[in-house]
């Protein structure tokens, strides 16, 4: 989303008085009714969720299959409503969501485009970080190519491109790298640590951590509770 | 035993969807119940089976062969992937082939009854055999016919408008409209079906007779379809590789006509379906006196009309309403949850409401351009304004209720009710060719006021349905609020 709601009173946490923090969440639970024929109880996927995020901090969210890491994810960026429990975020944000959302009858360009509208980015703005989006995760061949034609790995790249693209303040990033060759993982690094030099904040879901040394910190999610490691 | 286990599976599967199954029962019961009398009714304008008992038996057949169809589609195109997995697993591609066939047979068996059920209940079925028989060829072939389009064409949108499509190629040009001899139709599936049902010899002269070339039929489409699904299973597939405020607005409604103008299928069924529905219509209807109540001068009287004109002038908001309907459904739900994703990254969920709807109006002005403009070959109305006015109201009513059908029960149950809405609304409660007078329950329905208003252009010198005008707009005013409140609540979950 282009601009968060900045924290007010009754915050997740004081820190962004001093602008410390750019997301806080706090308490978040969520349940789910259970659809087909007969009448079941919900299903409760988070109970207590809590996670901090400060400038400059790549955080890795992890947790089993099905422990709630995306809808967690999807509550902090705003796409599912919450249960209960509070969220503040600051500044923009950027969602790479697990499976790539994308219309199957643009091209990238196409989605470039129309993403930079969204972000109220001005054209020069857009192309520059959509060339520098190209050229970083190698798909610039696919530029003019409908998404309904794309392989796997290029609808993931243009998936994360989209929301690199407004150098947002807090990229939220939903397994990013799954169908990445290991050349564009180790590129997909690489800019996650220019971007935290230049004090973006980043949270990384994953099944598991298998560069532990890359991140700040490690949230875990266990049965719908945070344990921070 | 594997079989068995794939079949119980894919049931279930499909039964998961509770509103799918109802709308399997619910449409063909409410087709045959209440659209049937109006295709008989057409029939026996049009036809040359005069006889409306005889006619009714194949309502039950187009009602199961148009499910059968749909839900043949989405079966296979559903599952297409992790059928194609499951073979790569190790399961034997035939027994892939006929568990979906089969589970699709038992979900056509189910349509075939509800259909079945609302015929007894509407006429008195004299051959039973002849018409249980007859509903489960009808459902067979198209069943085929669904799984066949589903194996070659990947997607939903497309290959969901071709099955639509050759089933109304189907039925209107069939024996029941266009006569048994016709040279044409004898190539289309369910020819010989029909006749059969209608008990009326074809005349095509073979040893086994009609039964046997509706037979033959059945079980060539079953093993088209099997064949083509056999392929798409078993062999490899490999993907290919190959400002704000009106700035924003103008660049998301440059986007979706993009979009839309890369759908071929869109195009043909917008352009051909209209030249298709309005010229038949006046080539097939015999120039015979239609009595209409019209108001002029704001006096009140039954006119004598030809019902060539009357046919043709009714038709047009007929097409327009169905195929504004599709087009609704199909343009906000294939791009439904990417617009989510554009909401979320700055866009106002109304700035992408506005521009998906500008591009489903412009489907439907393009729609209503076409109908018009073939109109204008046969037919002159009195008031070429108030008709076209009136014609572009219909478009954007059935545009909204697109999209509410599509957002409320998704895809495949979306298209059975914008199947079946436009045909009871503006095919029957407010069809003028089989009342002088529209039937007082229509009244209830979106389009009565537009069509009042249309009828008026059509056959009257003066404009005397202001009223008719008045309430076809609060209905267009209404489904755009009730559109926009729904969408809202898909586009902006966390301010629920």
């Amino acid at each position: 989303m282009s601009s968060a709601a900045e924290a007010g009173p009754g915050s997740a946490l004081s820190g962004f008085d001093d602008r410390e923090f750019v997301l806080a969440a706090s308490g978040v639970t969520k349940s789910f009714r259970r659809r087909g024929w007969r009448r079941r109880r919900p299903l409760r996927v988070l109970v207590d969720a809590a996670v901090e995020l400060r400038r400059g901090e790549v955080v890795g969210l992890v947790g089993e299959n099905g422990s709630g890491k995306s809808t967690f994810m999807k509550i902090l960026v705003g796409n599912l409503a919450r249960g209960g429990g509070d969220v503040d975020r600051l500044g923009t944000i950027g969602y790479c969501p697990q499976e790539p959302i994308l219309y199957e009858l643009a091209t990238p360009d196409e989605h470039f485009e129309l993403f930079g509208h969204a972000y109220d980015l001005d054209v020069a703005t857009m192309e520059a970080s959509r060339d520098e989006i190209y050229d970083t995760l190698g798909f610039a061949d696919h530029r003019d190519v409908r998404v309904e034609e794309l392989s796997g790995g290029t609808r993931a790249k243009l998936n994360l491109g989209l929301a690199l693209l407004p150098d947002p303040t807090v990229l939220l990033l939903d397994e990013p790298y799954a169908g990445f060759d290991w050349d564009t993982y180790l590129k997909f690094w690489d800019l996650t640590a220019r971007r935290k030099k230049d004090g973006r904040s980043i949270l990384i879901i994953s099944h598991f951590v298998a560069d532990e040394e890359r991140f700040d910190r490690i949230v875990h999610l266990k049965d719908g509770r945070t344990l921070d490691e | 035993m594997t079989a068995t286990l794939l079949l119980r599976r894919y049931l279930s599967e499909y039964a998961r969807r509770p509103l799918n199954v109802a709308l399997l029962v619910i449409v063909p019961v409410l087709f045959v119940y209440l659209a049937a009398s109006a295709i008989v009714d057409f029939a026996s304008i049009v036809g040359e089976v005069g006889d409306p008992d005889r006619l009714s038996g194949p309502t039950a057949g187009w009602a199961a062969a148009f499910l059968a169809g749909v839900s043949g589609f989405f079966l296979v195109l559903g599952s297409r992937e992790a059928d194609q997995r499951l073979a790569t697993a190790g399961m034997r591609p035939m027994r892939i082939v006929a568990a979906r066939l089969g589970s699709g047979l038992v979900l056509a068996l189910l349509a075939g009854g509800g259909a079945l059920l609302a015929l007894a209940l509407r006429t008195d079925i004299t051959d039973p055999v002849r018409a249980v028989g007859g509903t489960l060829m009808f459902a067979v072939i198209y069943l085929a016919i669904g799984a066949a389009v589903a194996s070659v064409i990947k997607s939903a949108v497309n290959g969901s408008l071709v099955v639509v499509f050759v089933w109304m190629i189907d039925v209107f040009l069939g024996p029941a409209m266009a006569g048994a001899d016709n040279a044409i139709s004898r190539w289309f599936p369910s020819h010989y079906v029909t006749l059969v049902m209608l008990d009326e010899p074809s005349g095509h002269g073979a040893p086994w007779g009609d039964l046997g070339w509706a037979l033959m039929w059945a079980t060539a489409a079953v093993v088209l379809a099997g064949w083509l699904f056999y392929s798409a299973t078993a062999g490899p597939r490999t993907r290919t590789v190959t400002a704000p405020g009106s700035r924003r607005y103008v660049a998301a409604l440059r986007f979706g006509l993009r979009e839309y103008r890369r759908n071929p299928a869109m195009w043909v069924l917008l352009v051909v379906l209209p030249v298709f529905f309005t010229s038949l219509s006046f080539w097939v209807t015999p120039d015979d006196p239609a009595p209409v109540r019209l108001v002029e001068n704001g006096r009140s009287a039954i006119a004598i009309l030809s019902m060539i004109d009357v046919h043709g002038a009714i038709m047009v908001p007929i097409t327009v309403a169905f195929l504004s309907g599709l087009a609704g459904m199909f343009v906000v739900q294939s791009s439904l949850e990417a617009d989510g994703r554009l909401a979320l990254a700055g866009y106002r969920a109304s700035e992408v409401l506005v521009a998906r709807l500008s591009v489903i109006a412009a489907a439907g002005l393009l729609t209503a351009a076409v109908s018009l403009g073939v109109t204008a070959v046969d037919f002159a109305p009195e008031q070429w304004g108030v008709f076209a006015l009136a014609t572009v109201i219909v478009a954007l009513t059935y545009g909204m209720v697109g999209v509410l059908a599509g957002s409320l029960f998704g895809r495949v149950g979306g298209l059975y009710v914008m199947f079946l809405i436009p045909f009871v609304d503006v095919g029957i409660a407010q069809n003028i060719m089989f009342s002088a007078v529209p039937p007082g329950w229509g009244r209830f329905l979106p389009s009565r006021g537009a069509v009042s208003f249309l009828v008026d252009g059509a056959f009257t010198a003066t404009v005397d349905e202001l009223g008719s005008l008045l309430l076809s707009l609060v209905w267009v005013a209404g489904l755009i609020v009730t559109t926009a409140f729904v969408f809202h609540r898909i586009s902006s979950p966390e301010r629920i």
